[in-house]
């Protein structure tokens, strides 16, 4: 029995790892270990439950994961990859289940240092952008981060 | 733990009755309903409303035309790509500004890949004296007397939706203004947003407080005034004493002192 497991950075059908798992049973599962040790509050769980609400085939379960894989006789696991090491370490409590980790999908191709945003910004904003709208928005400083306080840029809200 | 005590659930088909389903579930949390549309259909009328020539004028404002995506974007309803192509689609180079916003996302989520769970520690060190204080009571429960602090906590416990300025805000407030350690406020940030993951919440908070920036982020009042139309500076019993209430210069000096002089 395979399980694609839907965690919550994936809630969303349209993503690739739905289609390459077509064989698998879709299952969301509200641990209430996990959801506690990420301190979500009710309206979360509640946000949350509503984007599940709207997937198509996704078998919805209160309890530990664990449990849950193993009253489905799961043999074998797939889910999105994501750096988010709550999800990592709730999946470990599965061992030894294979568990399969899909891509999750990419903003850019980026491969160079991530010591600054200015530079990452520089080398990836002509994957959408332009020379010409970057010679003009650099012209206006729209690529600069003045840290006075009337220049706000998208750190907190996104 | 036995298998009974695994349960599936049919959810409602209505919000009301999925949300008491939650609230049966989970019956030891307390606090407000859910006030954003789950949903990757909500998520995609969200999307269309997005005009990116006003989100470029007017963002900064708390009644600008903000996207409020990102509720969408930290559980993947919606993806940055997506988003970013809609916004181009839409609008040509008018979406550079949006599109660049949400680099900042992407920009964390990356650092957080490469670094895992050293973001919640200081990524750098601090160029200015920072403290480490526990979360006061009095801002955590909207009781500063700063109407436009209190404000932003209300928005917070109430809807689990910031406005980007007002985090900013807030967080320069409670890290250099306070003295609270970025950790303790950023962890107790995360829990109450609706948005929250760890690399933009946490990475953030030390781009405000100068562990993951070359600077610290502050403001003064005329800045806040300016961007909130006064609204919450009239209304404040603080006005007349208003800790923002200074130039630039006046409040580096105040805030961090003969350091400020050594950057």
């Amino acid at each position: 029995m395979k399980i694609l497991l839907v965690h919550d950075e994936m809630l969303n059908d349209t993503l690739p790892v739905f289609a390459t798992s077509a064989d698998a049973i879709r299952v969301f599962v509200l641990d209430p270990a996990f959801v506690a040790s990420e301190g979500w509050t009710l309206k979360r769980i509640q946000f949350v439950i509503d984007c599940v609400a709207e997937m198509q085939n996704v078998r919805v379960f209160h309890g530990a994961l664990a449990d849950v894989c193993r009253e489905l006789g799961a043999t074998s696991l797939v889910t999105q990859s994501t750096p988010n090491h709550a999800i990592q370490q709730w999946l470990e409590s599965l061992s030894p289940l294979t568990i399969s980790w899909h891509d999750e999908p990419q903003f850019v191709d980026y491969e160079g240092r991530l010591s600054r945003f200015t530079a990452y910004w520089k080398s990836v904003a002509p994957q959408w952008f332009s020379e010409d709208v970057l010679i003009a928005e650099n012209a206006r400083g729209g690529s600069k981060l003045s840290r006075s306080a009337s220049s706000v840029r998208g750190a907190l809200r996104k | 733990m036995s298998e009974s005590s695994i349960r599936e659930i049919t959810l409602a088909k209505t919000r009301a009755e999925r949300h008491q389903q939650v609230r049966d579930l989970f019956p030891t949390l307390d606090g407000t309903d859910c006030g954003f549309e789950g949903g990757r259909a909500a998520a995609l009328r969200a999307l269309a409303r997005v005009d990116p020539a006003a989100y470029n004028r007017t963002r900064n404002h708390l009644n600008g035309k903000v996207s409020r995506l990102s509720p969408y974007f930290r559980h993947g309803v919606l993806t940055l790509a997506e988003a970013a192509h809609a916004a181009i689609k839409r609008s040509g180079s008018g979406a550079y500004k949006f599109v660049f916003e949400l680099a900042w996302r992407d920009f964390w989520r990356r650092v957080w890949a490469r670094d895992g769970d050293a973001i919640e520690a200081d990524m750098e060190r601090a160029k200015v004296r920072i403290g480490d204080a526990p979360l006061p009571k009095d801002v955590a429960n909207a009781q500063t007397e700063l109407a436009c602090m209190d404000s932003f906590v209300r928005d917070l416990r109430e809807t689990g939706y910031v406005h980007n300025h007002a985090r900013m805000w807030f967080a320069s407030y409670v890290v250099h203004h306070r003295k609270v350690s970025w950790k303790a406020a950023a962890d107790w940030y995360y829990g109450e947003l609706l948005d929250g993951d760890r690399a933009s919440n946490h990475l953030s908070w030390q781009w405000v407080a100068s562990t993951f920036s070359s600077k610290p982020y502050f403001f003064n009042r005329e800045n806040l005034e300016r961007y909130t139309d006064g609204a919450l500076c009239a209304q404040c019993t603080k006005r007349n004493a208003c800790p923002f209430d200074a130039s630039y210069p006046a409040l580096e000096k105040k805030l961090f002192g003969a350091e400020a002089s050594l950057r």
